[in-house]
């Protein structure tokens, strides 16, 4: 970490998106927006592999869904004018943008978004213009595709760090897709999972993958935070397994409440994150007790984090995209909830703290680190 | 008659009725797309054309007021005056000194004009 080290919490909410910014001790923060105001923000991205520009997935219930873009750190935008589309052939629409991901670090103006209706568009141009690797939405398997709650949505892409062709996709309440040839096919990445409780007909597909990270040792192994529970795999998604333990799910006396939660992160040093909720049907944290779970590198189960001070009620939950790590040396694990507030640990979940205002609700939180 | 239920850009009948300048209003959440300007005027003969020179003229608007298959999005109303330009049969009719058309977001907003019922 070099002097003037800045770290830029990009947080996406239902009215726009507001950008907190701090040095490399992150103990107070200075916050700026809300930028976009009004437009649902449902994906940021911070790209500083040419010069530093922010990416928005930016959308409306009236106005239908664009990217924006920023070189100014958001003092000012740009909408693309050839974003994501679909043709008028292909009968789908664009609902929103979900998922903002970079390319991998040797194509360094490409990037790719995940959208509703699920599908996956990619730029190799910084993102002027985009197609739609449309080999997804043309998999034999696309008939059986049901929306989840949150829509028919494409919302987790990862790349592999090395291997450009390999490309995961997540989508809702779908599952996971694996390409090995840059997206020119795909295939189903589900066995092992349990089928979602969809009007489909079991098959390959009808599992609802609600986020999915890669391990950063070993980029075989992924995590996933399912609907039905959180998994691993060890063989690039080939075959799924839980990992459960410690998950206050284990404790309930109610089979039909499974490991329910949605986002997972994980941090440099390896220890993994999640939030569970209480359930599916009520999808709040259970009790009003918000807490973090974590759980180690290389341990056997998952624990409870620290509690959030002051103690009170907390009646909320932080959705797929609204868990962050960064990338210093000592990494903060960072979180918004659809309360409306952020917090953080810079100790991996020994303490949390709570950064000052209260936002709308909030979708995506990203940290974005960059060096003066 | 029905409305137009896709974007409906046909030429105008002869003789050829004379440009003028409509005023077009847009609502705030969409005024990027037209340099931040709320109002303003395209010149236009018909109101078929002043759709086409605004399209035109201001690009990103497209994706904002139409579908991908080219239908006016559920949540967007086009007012012709006090019109609301799906009841319109046609839109390629000539344009009269005085004529507005605006944008405005369906239901939550959006208007920078009412009408007060009496």
């Amino acid at each position: 970490m070099r002097a003037g080290t800045q770290v830029r919490l990009l947080v996406g909410t239902h009215k726009g998106l507001f950008i907190f910014t701090s040095d490399a001790g992150r103990a107070s923060w200075q916050m700026e927006g809300p930028m976009l105001a009004g437009w649902e923000v449902y994906s940021v991205l911070g790209d500083h592999r040419r010069t530093p520009r922010l990416y928005t997935g930016t959308s409306h219930v009236a106005y239908g869904t664009t990217i924006r873009v920023s070189d100014d750190f958001g003092a000012t935008w740009r909408e693309i004018e050839n974003g994501p589309r679909y043709s008028p052939e292909s009968g789908f629409k664009l609902n929103r943008i979900w998922q903002l991901a970079p390319g991998h670090p040797s194509q360094p103006d490409t990037l790719y978004a995940g959208v509703d209706e699920a599908g996956l568009f990619v730029s190799h141009d910084r993102g002027e213009t985009w197609q739609e690797l449309d080999a997804l939405t043309k998999h034999p398997t696309r008939p059986d595709w049901w929306a989840g709650g949150g829509g028919l949505c494409l919302h987790t892409i990862l790349i592999h760090p090395h291997n450009p062709q390999r490309i995961w996709v997540g989508i809702s309440a779908v599952g996971v897709f694996r390409s090995d040839d840059g997206g020119a096919a795909w295939q189903s990445k589900n066995k092992g999972l349990l089928d979602t409780h969809t009007e489909q007909p079991a098959g390959e597909v009808g599992s609802c993958v609600h986020k999915m990270v890669i391990d950063r040792a070993n980029p075989d192994t992924l995590y996933m935070q399912e609907h039905l529970g959180v998994y691993r795999s060890d063989d690039g998604g080939d075959r799924w397994v839980t990992m459960e333990e410690g998950l206050p799910a284990a404790n309930l006396h109610h089979p039909e409440w499974w490991a329910f939660g949605f986002p997972l992160v994980q941090t440099r040093a390896g220890n993994l994150f999640l939030v569970p909720l209480e359930s599916s049907e009520q999808r709040n944290v259970a009790g009003g007790d918000l807490r973090v779970y974590r759980r180690a590198a290389g341990a056997a189960a998952w624990e409870p984090t620290a509690a959030i001070t002051p103690h009170e009620p907390r009646y909320t939950s932080v959705l797929r995209d609204a868990l962050a790590t960064d990338d210093l040396a000592e990494p903060g694990v960072y979180f918004g909830t659809t309360g409306g507030d952020l917090f953080y640990t810079l100790d991996e979940g020994d303490s949390w703290q709570r950064i000052p205002g209260r936002l709308p609700r909030i979708f995506t939180v990203k940290a974005w680190t960059l060096d003066a | 008659m029905s409305a137009p239920s896709s974007l409906d850009l046909s030429p105008s009948p002869s003789p050829a009725p004379q440009p003028i300048a409509l005023e077009v209003r847009v609502p705030g959440m969409l005024r990027s797309c037209t340099d931040q300007r709320g109002r303003f005027t395209v010149q236009a003969a018909t109101l078929a054309e002043a759709m086409q020179v605004l399209l035109a003229t201001y690009p990103l608007l497209r994706v904002h007021l139409f579908d991908e298959q080219g239908a006016q999005r559920r949540h967007v109303l086009f007012f012709y005056n006090d019109q609301d330009m799906r009841k319109l049969p046609r839109w390629d009719f000539p344009l009269r000194p005085g004529d507005r058309l605006s944008v405005v977001q369906a239901v939550s907003g959006g208007a920078t004009e009412v009408t007060r019922r009496v």
